[in-house]
């Protein structure tokens, strides 16, 4: 289980509650809740739309590993791909202001006084609301919920723990104390991304991360994936020639391995 | 001013913030694709680095 799905939702503002006497008129402090409770949800989207911008630190992830930033944009145009994606981030948020805004400045439409709701609907409609909106603050915004929750989407948390290898630390921050550290962590990520690539899917737990990606390799190897079997049989040599680092590294994400592996049948036939 | 009224407010508040959340997770997604993508193919460029150089070598 992820930690995303053992933890509380993020979401404690309080929806404002006027569920008593609907027909009844409102006094002019419901009136003002109300307008704050728009101030405070524009507040929080535009919050959340600056924490999504994407912020990679690229440049030193390629420039530890020997390559040109420069040269690296001209082959893969990645900086250009994230200033669109900038874009589309600054749009939404530009749109959801100002629809929210426009809440209650203009009529209600007819189709809506057919839909009218009970109070009781009313009741069970926000806390849905709320319930999703917990559940994608937890597993989109959070640092530490998108470190996890990522690192158990093989594909996906393949690469980018490969780049937290490349760059040193983790999303959340935590440095990787040392170089074979680093590469021990890079292990378990090409070891993830291979998965996929290979489609290894019947793969079992020998019972500790040398064995694993020992035996990864040698499947890959017999799939013709000679680039990333070489990378991890040089990986598992080191692994062996520094058994507490890997020891420890193995506490740390053999668990997270173990989810990632027996997903990858399930993640294949899921779309995204 | 109603309360039905207020309440009706309230649930399309929800309903716009809900759907910015889900378009945002989606346009996260397509984040981690970029750099998944973007990954692999540092990784190709820094091999065929060195395979170059260790084709040099003497």
């Amino acid at each position: 289980m992820s930690t995303a799905e053992t933890e509380t939702p993020v979401d404690e503002r309080e929806i404002p509650d006027v569920s008593q006497e609907t027909s009844a008129e409102v006094g002019p402090n419901d009136v003002q809740m109300l307008g704050q409770f728009k101030e405070g949800t524009i507040s929080e989207i535009k919050d959340e739309a600056k924490e999504a911008m994407p912020k990679p630190d690229l440049n030193r992830s390629i420039t530890s590993i020997g390559l040109n930033p420069q040269a690296v944009e001209a082959s893969t145009g990645i900086w250009a791909t994230f200033e669109r994606e900038k874009k589309q981030i600054v749009q939404l948020e530009q749109s959801a202001v100002s629809d929210i805004g426009a809440v209650g400045n203009r009529p209600i439409v007819e189709t809506k006084t057919k839909e009218r709701k009970t109070p009781e609907q009313m009741v069970e409609i926000r806390e849905k609301f709320q319930s999703e909106r917990g559940k994608k603050l937890l597993k989109v915004f959070k640092s530490d919920a998108v470190s996890g929750g990522l690192n158990l989407v093989p594909f996906v948390g393949g690469g980018k723990m490969l780049a937290e290898a490349i760059a040193g630390e983790t999303l959340s921050g935590e440095k990787l104390p040392d170089g074979k550290s680093q590469i021990i962590h890079g292990a378990i990520a090409i070891a993830i991304l291979a998965m996929d690539i290979s489609g290894v899917t019947e793969l079992k737990l020998a019972g500790n991360g040398v064995k694993i990606l020992g035996s990864l390799a040698v499947k890959l190897g017999e799939l013709g994936l000679t680039k990333a079997a070489a990378i991890m049989a040089k990986t598992v040599e080191l692994m062996m020639r520094h058994p507490q680092l890997t020891a420890k590294a193995e506490q740390a994400i053999e668990a997270k391995i173990r989810v990632a592996m027996s997903q990858v049948k399930d993640y294949r036939n899921q779309s995204v | 001013m109603t309360r039905e009224e207020i309440q009706q407010e309230i649930l399309e508040i929800e309903r716009i913030r809900a759907e910015f959340e889900q378009r945002l997770a989606a346009l996260k997604v397509e984040e981690d694709g970029i750099v998944r993508d973007f990954i692999k193919k540092l990784e190709e460029q820094k091999i065929n680095e060195v395979r170059t150089l260790l084709t040099q070598q003497p």
